[in-house]
């Protein structure tokens, strides 16, 4: 087959050559996938949430000496978007008074808990006159337990922490979404 | 042109090539926050959940009347559904400490056990029992102290008229340790996703 020496037919050059190509090719593709698990912009949002949902929680609307344990008349003020005085927060948009960025990160605050005999949990609004929590639905409400804008719809795209809580004597939970 | 000397270079070479690919994959892994069954983030909040859920069950003394919940004639915590044993078995018991736990972890795919630890020869009893947690359970705890003049409670829940110092059938769940203090438990609050 070949004329001079070497002990390599044209076959044997074949296969060699395209084995060390599809591998070398190979390689090249995987190698960018190998980082992808460090450039989530997801991590961004996970920490915001949980860093939101604790600072509420256990330092701004309850006092830190009993955490998850919700000042009644702070926490409504905190909804209705006041901030009297002898509250730890202070006043601002939802943006200000957790320190997030408001070019790429939103946040929405909600309080769910069960107000009613049916079983499930519905989204609370405060009831100034009668002094309790009922369903945001219910015509009695007054100032609804929910601040921010919408989340999305998409799930894949925001990160929701939740945390247990104590709020007029009855347990409610508090949701965090950040997106 | 002598540019492979031989078939066999080409495929030593092939294999340097992935097996330093190998090697570079031991740097890369898995970060707890990629999305799979056990997120560290639903652990975390799972984990937060549970221990704002004892919080709150203390400050509201629901804690304390869960560990009182206990009928004297019968042995066993009020209406326990365990064959064997004296606590609950499959579903939470009938009082306000069993309707948190409901509203908070009765969803599907989450399952939870609560158990009381006591300090007397290290012992505990299981309150409620739904299984061996996971791998990947978190817990919460809580410690609470009983005294010998703190009162049973009834079914209902409203309290019954016997003191600690009276029911002797509460041995069999928590002894006496003797001198004032009757006890000191840490309840546990073992959740995980099934």
């Amino acid at each position: 087959m070949s004329t001079d020496s070497r002990g390599q037919t044209t076959l044997d050059f074949t296969i060699g050559i395209s084995f060390f190509l599809l591998v070398l090719i190979f390689v090249f593709i995987f190698i960018p996938g190998l980082l992808s698990p460090f450039d989530q912009s997801n991590q961004e949002n996970t920490v915001a949430t949980n860093r939101i949902a604790d600072q509420l929680s256990t330092g701004m609307l309850a006092d830190s000496s009993a955490p998850y344990a919700l000042d009644t008349y702070c926490t409504v003020q905190f909804f209705n978007e006041n901030a009297p005085s002898k509250c730890t927060y202070v006043g601002g948009t939802l943006e200000e008074q957790f320190s997030v960025d408001v070019t790429s990160q939103n946040v929405n605050v909600t309080i769910r808990g069960n107000a009613n005999t049916a079983a499930g949990e519905e989204s609370l609004c405060w009831d100034n006159s009668t002094s309790r929590l009922v369903d945001v639905g219910n015509s009695d409400c007054n100032v609804p337990l929910q601040r921010g804008n919408n989340p999305p719809p998409d799930n894949d795209a925001s990160v929701t922490a939740q945390r247990a809580v104590l709020l007029n004597g009855q347990d409610v939970t508090l949701y965090v979404v950040v997106w | 042109m002598r540019g492979q000397a031989h078939t066999l270079e080409a495929v030593v070479a092939a294999l340097i090539l992935l097996t330093s690919l190998v090697f570079a994959l031991q740097l890369t892994a898995v970060t707890p926050l990629s999305a799979s069954t056990s997120s560290q983030h639903i652990e975390n909040q799972q984990r937060a959940t549970a221990s704002g859920l004892l919080s709150t069950a203390a400050e509201t003394g629901a804690l304390k009347e869960a560990v009182l919940y206990w009928n004297e004639s019968a042995e066993q915590f009020h209406n326990s559904s365990s064959t064997e044993g004296i606590g609950y078995v499959d579903s939470p018991p009938t009082n306000r400490f069993g309707q948190m736990l409901e509203r908070s972890f009765d969803q599907p795919g989450i399952a939870y056990n609560v158990r009381f630890d006591y300090s007397y020869r290290n012992r505990s009893i299981e309150y409620i029992y739904n299984g061996v947690p996971s791998d990947n359970a978190v817990t919460a705890t809580y410690m609470i102290t009983l005294t010998d003049g703190d009162y049973l409670y009834n079914a209902d829940g409203s309290r019954a008229n016997i003191q600690l110092r009276d029911a002797t059938n509460y041995s069999s769940a928590i002894p006496d340790q003797g001198a004032n203090v009757y006890n000191t438990i840490r309840v546990e609050v073992i959740v995980w996703r099934i």
